[in-house]
């Protein structure tokens, strides 16, 4: 054990700090705290998003993921970046011409509904918290592998400087955190793996030998693309495309755009660099192939990206590299953490307080508490998978609503309540029934031959729902607004030419 | 109450007008209908081509053997295309989709200032 990863972790907290309290010294209105006054640059605002998307899932999980199970983890950064292509198609621009605040405000505005408001609000709530837990289990694994303390300090850590900062600076401070954590993160992974790279071409060997493996062995046919599983795939990659549109966090980032065509801008720039950052992880995860076999484990794998630098670079400059793999990991907990609770934080504070700055702190405080709770009773899953479960709730619970609000006009609020309830309800079900079925020893068989008497295909449909969830939601809350006798609220004309006419220039 | 800026919702009311009186836009409204409906159209050609190339890349790499023989430093050439293949397809259809987006509210605005006066945007 050595001390430079936490210092390295002292040093990131310190710079998060001041950059958030630089941050706070120019938020002054409640429109900074929440949108941060819609003045923030393209390249600024891309660096945010892509600050805040960039999860534990995927600095520390892709790799463990690639590793572990092989090629089919790659669909996971594919389809997180294909999720941001869908939200640029369909509901960057309109949404920031919405003008609300967040999802709730959105669905609440489009339907006039209150009672569609709260189901909306309720499930931001949960899909956040869902999505905040497996960064604190990220955080946890992370400090047990470089200091000799228990995993809830790493937790515990996260969460106190997550509602510290949120609280103090709201989202004109989070943005320039945030900004930052890209970077860091970005730089956090793609030094090492140049270093890693030199490795292996033998630049610390004496007479430069290059390790040699077999390939058909490292990169087994039956772990890449040819082992493909048509029905767990296609669902995946559903779910992760249409589940962006879903993520609360995701949705309230376009509100800080002057407007909708900076929106669509900083989008493109944000897939940009989202795509960079998932290319150099992937590489990671080969790399662990051919030299961390040892590791494919449960549980272990996710921490093969903290040892690829030590394991392969001699000396000082190996646990110089690793340090910065502990702190761009912890810039990945922060950044993702910090930006959901801002945005929960918003929708809690409107919903039951009216929207003060002084009840936004005191919610952003009450949001992170709760999934620290969760997070310090549950067992830590794999980080990439659990963010992909996230993911499928949002796109049955959430995106059919938020997508049909944008170009439907048909849509009601009882179309829309229907549809929320239908989708979550089905989708949450499925998955406890999926978990609960694997916790009672019904393993798969070697073919995907039942066992145990549950047929194979029953336990295809409850692991990966979303093939049938999403579809089943969207037949709902279309069904569901036809048949209202109420039809759609009289100011739907109105309300969507707003969010699809271009906004006047200024001349 | 909160401080909002101009054209965004506070909690009860839902449009951006509260307090204008309402501008009459009839003049605008056919461009309108016709603006929403090529973005609409643009969004679904995009991701349906999308979705096609993602399926073609997707049996590629997956039903060619052929492919696995062929090793660039190390690794089979599946493998290469499943980490690194999707990146430049979601990234040209994003650029495709902004610019052709843009290009549509340009038209849209040179249609509706012709015709009298294009309607409230969002509040900037």
């Amino acid at each position: 054990m050595s001390a430079l990863p936490l210092v390295a972790i002292g040093l990131l907290l310190l710079a998060t700090g001041l950059i958030g309290f630089y941050g706070l010294r120019i938020s002054r209105t409640t429109s900074d705290f929440f949108v941060a006054s819609r003045t923030v640059r393209p390249v600024w605002n891309a660096s945010a998003i892509s600050g805040e998307y960039l999860s534990a899932g995927t600095f520390l999980g892709l790799s463990g993921l690639v590793l572990l199970s092989g090629a089919e983890a790659f669909w996971f950064p594919v389809g997180y970046a294909a999720g941001y292509l869908l939200v640029l198609l369909f509901v960057a621009g309109p949404l920031r011409r919405s003008g609300a605040y967040t999802i709730p405000d959105f669905v609440h505005a489009r339907l006039d509904s209150v009672v569609a408001r709260r189901v909306t609000s309720v499930l931001v709530l949960v899909i956040g918290w869902l999505y905040v837990v497996p960064q604190l289990h990220g955080a946890a694994l992370v400090i047990t592998s470089v200091a000799p303390v228990p995993p809830w300090v790493g937790s515990v850590g996260i969460a106190v400087v997550v509602s510290a900062v949120v609280a103090a600076g709201g989202m004109r401070s989070i943005t320039f955190v945030q900004a930052f954590q890209f970077w860091v993160k970005l730089t956090a992974l793609a030094l090492p793996l140049v270093f890693v790279l030199m490795a292996l071409g033998g630049a610390f060997e004496p007479g430069g030998a290059t390790v040699t493996f077999d390939p058909a062995a490292v990169f087994p046919h039956d772990a890449g693309p040819g082992g493909l599983d048509a029905y767990a795939t296609v669902s995946l990659l559903l779910a992760l495309l249409l589940g962006t549109t879903g993520l609360p966090h995701v949705l309230v980032r376009f509100y800080t755009s002057p407007d909708g065509g900076s929106a669509r801008r900083t989008t493109v720039v944000v897939l940009v660099m989202i795509s960079v950052f998932y290319m150099v992880s992937s590489t990671l995860g080969l790399v662990a192939r051919v030299v961390a076999p040892d590791l494919a484990e449960p549980g272990v794998a996710d921490t093969v990206v903290l040892t690829l630098p030590t394991r392969l670079v001699p000396g000082i400059g190996g646990e110089l590299l690793a340090a910065l793999v502990v702190a761009g990991a912890f810039a990945a907990f922060l950044g993702t953490s910090s930006g959901l609770v801002v945005a929960l934080a918003g929708v809690v504070s409107q919903d039951l307080f009216g929207g003060t700055v002084r009840s936004f702190r005191w919610s952003a405080v009450a949001c992170t508490l709760i999934p620290l709770a969760f997070a310090l009773v549950t067992i830590p899953q794999g980080l990439v998978t659990s963010v992909g479960t996230v993911f499928v709730f949002a796109a049955s619970a959430l995106s059919p609503v938020i997508l049909l609000g944008v170009w439907w006009r048909r849509l009601t609020a009882r179309g829309a309540v229907a549809g929320m309830v239908v989708g979550s309800v089905l989708c949450a079900t499925a998955l406890l029934a999926s978990s609960a079925l694997v916790a009672a020893g019904y393993g798969t068989g070697p073919a995907g031959e039942a066992v145990d008497g549950v047929p194979g295909v029953v336990r295809a449909l409850l692991a990966q729902p979303a093939a049938w969830t999403i579809p089943l939601a969207t037949a709902t809350v279309v069904v569901v607004s036809l048949r209202d006798r109420h039809g759609p609220p009289l100011r739907t004309d109105r309300f969507l030419r707003r969010l699809h006419v271009p906004e006047l220039r200024r001349r | 109450m909160p401080d909002v800026p101009a054209g965004a919702p506070s909690s009860g009311t839902s449009t951006a007008t509260a307090g204008r009186p309402e501008e009459p836009d009839d003049a605008a409204a056919p461009y309108t209908r016709g603006l929403v409906r090529a973005q609409l159209r643009l969004g679904l050609a995009c991701v349906v081509s999308f979705l096609a190339v993602v399926a073609l890349l997707t049996v590629t790499m997956s039903a060619v053997p052929a492919l696995d023989a062929v090793v660039v430093l190390g690794v089979p050439l599946p493998w290469l295309v499943h980490a690194y293949g999707f990146y430049p397809v979601i990234l040209a259809f994003a650029v495709v989709f902004a610019v052709t987006a843009a290009r549509n509210e340009r038209r849209y605005r040179a249609l509706a200032e012709g015709s009298g006066g294009p309607d409230e945007g969002g509040g900037s």
